[in-house]
């Protein structure tokens, strides 16, 4: 009823049936091992089975204690999306980890813009006030030549810029967090030590991240894009009414007489040699 | 120097640091295996292999040829000095987390 089989050398007399089991597992240890450790994994369990076959032929529960005996071959863990640590839902540091770049570079792109919303924001409170507005052009690259057309460099980016805010939303919500150390392995992907002792011990680490933490923080989110889009549309309609000829004169009417009765104090309450230079600078921007 | 507990290091360091102190005599894979087993210390042995081959890499522990008559050739490993040295700072940091829980648990 025995069978022989010989294996790198090494000539092996088994129970039927169990030479095929015996041949598929060797296999799957040289698909799991390489190197050095596939050289001494594999003649350690050729040992074993040579050792039972000098007396009698290997049986199905020998091979199975052999098995146990040198664990589970390497699990490889295939490489996952997660959101991972990050500053607002980690979607960055998950898009860095996945395609192995530096994390500010998707940082920087979804950065961009919220910088060019401050800088938006930035502009369109100096509009009210004249000595930025004076030198708005240079930091804000503006149109304003006609009066009439009102565009930005920010502006432009700001507009553009709507797929990241949505596409960093829908990644907030649809892609799952990583949070126990068996997701975290996932991240990056490759090979985990083949024994369950290991396994159990990853299994049994999770991070206990509040529900309700989570939940108020999205909400918290939308609320804040829900109002970026309206305080966007209330500036399209206003830029409309304040880019008038108009408008800009009337402002810069208004914003001149403050600045005189603010020269006007000045002159009244400070010293003489101080009101001097203040008389010539405000006669200068008169003439203006 | 603070002791980082979520470091998977230690986790396989202390598996390390048993076969080192396994290895003071020349053993071959199975009896390394036999001998953690006799201490209630199950190992499997394609992790004990993983990890003799990174300790021979770090130069921990060295290993000899020995034929066999018709079965496969038994590779003998046996610590080295940088190992022994390894393995004593090893045990003077367990230790250390040793004098941690002790105190802690007071």
């Amino acid at each position: 009823m025995s069978k022989k089989i010989t294996i790198s050398g090494v000539t092996i007399s088994t129970e039927k049936k169990v030479d095929t089991q015996i041949k598929s597992y060797f296999q799957l240890l040289q698909n799991n091992y390489e190197g050095e450790v596939l050289e001494d994994v594999s003649n350690s369990f050729l040992e074993k089975l040579f050792e039972i076959s000098k007396e009698r032929s290997v049986n199905e529960g020998d091979l199975e204690k052999i098995k146990q005996q040198i664990g589970l071959p390497q699990k490889p863990i295939y490489k996952r999306f997660f959101r991972y640590k990050g500053v607002l839902g980690g979607v960055a540091h998950g898009i860095a980890q996945y395609f192995n770049i530096p994390v500010f570079i998707p940082r920087i792109i979804f950065a961009i813009p919220l910088i060019t919303l401050g800088l938006f924001l930035l502009e369109f409170i100096s509009i009210y006030t004249i000595f930025i507005y004076e030198i708005r052009p240079l930091i804000f690259i503006t149109n304003v030549q006609d009066g009439y057309t009102y565009s930005s460099l920010t502006e432009n980016i700001l507009n553009n810029s709507e797929p990241f805010f949505l596409i960093y939303l829908a990644m907030w919500i649809f892609v799952p967090r990583a949070k126990t150390e068996n997701e975290i392995a996932e991240i990056n992907g490759g090979y985990i030590e083949n024994d369950q002792l290991y396994s159990t011990i990853l299994n049994k680490v999770t991070y206990n991240n509040s529900l309700i933490k989570k939940f108020i923080t999205k909400i918290l989110f939308v609320v804040a894009r829900i109002g970026i889009f309206l305080f966007d549309v209330l500036v399209s309609i206003l830029n409309n009414f304040f880019s008038s000829l108009f408008f800009q004169f009337l402002l810069f009417v208004i914003i001149i007489s403050g600045l005189l009765m603010l020269v006007v104090n000045i002159v009244l309450t400070a010293r003489p040699n101080i009101s001097e230079s203040e008389t010539s600078e405000s006669s200068s921007s008169s003439t203006n | 120097m603070p002791v980082d507990i979520n470091d998977s290091q230690i986790k396989k360091g202390i598996l390390e640091i048993l076969i080192l102190i396994v290895l003071k005599k020349e053993r071959y894979g199975a009896e390394i295996v036999a001998e953690l087993k006799d201490q209630d210390t199950d190992l499997p042995e394609g992790t004990l292999y993983t990890i003799l081959s990174r300790l021979n890499k770090n130069n921990y522990l060295t290993y000899r040829w020995a034929e066999s008559t018709g079965g496969p050739p038994r590779k003998y490993f046996k610590i080295t000095k940088s190992g022994q040295k390894y393995l004593v700072e090893s045990l003077e940091i367990l230790n250390k987390l040793n004098q941690i829980i002790k105190k802690l648990s007071q």
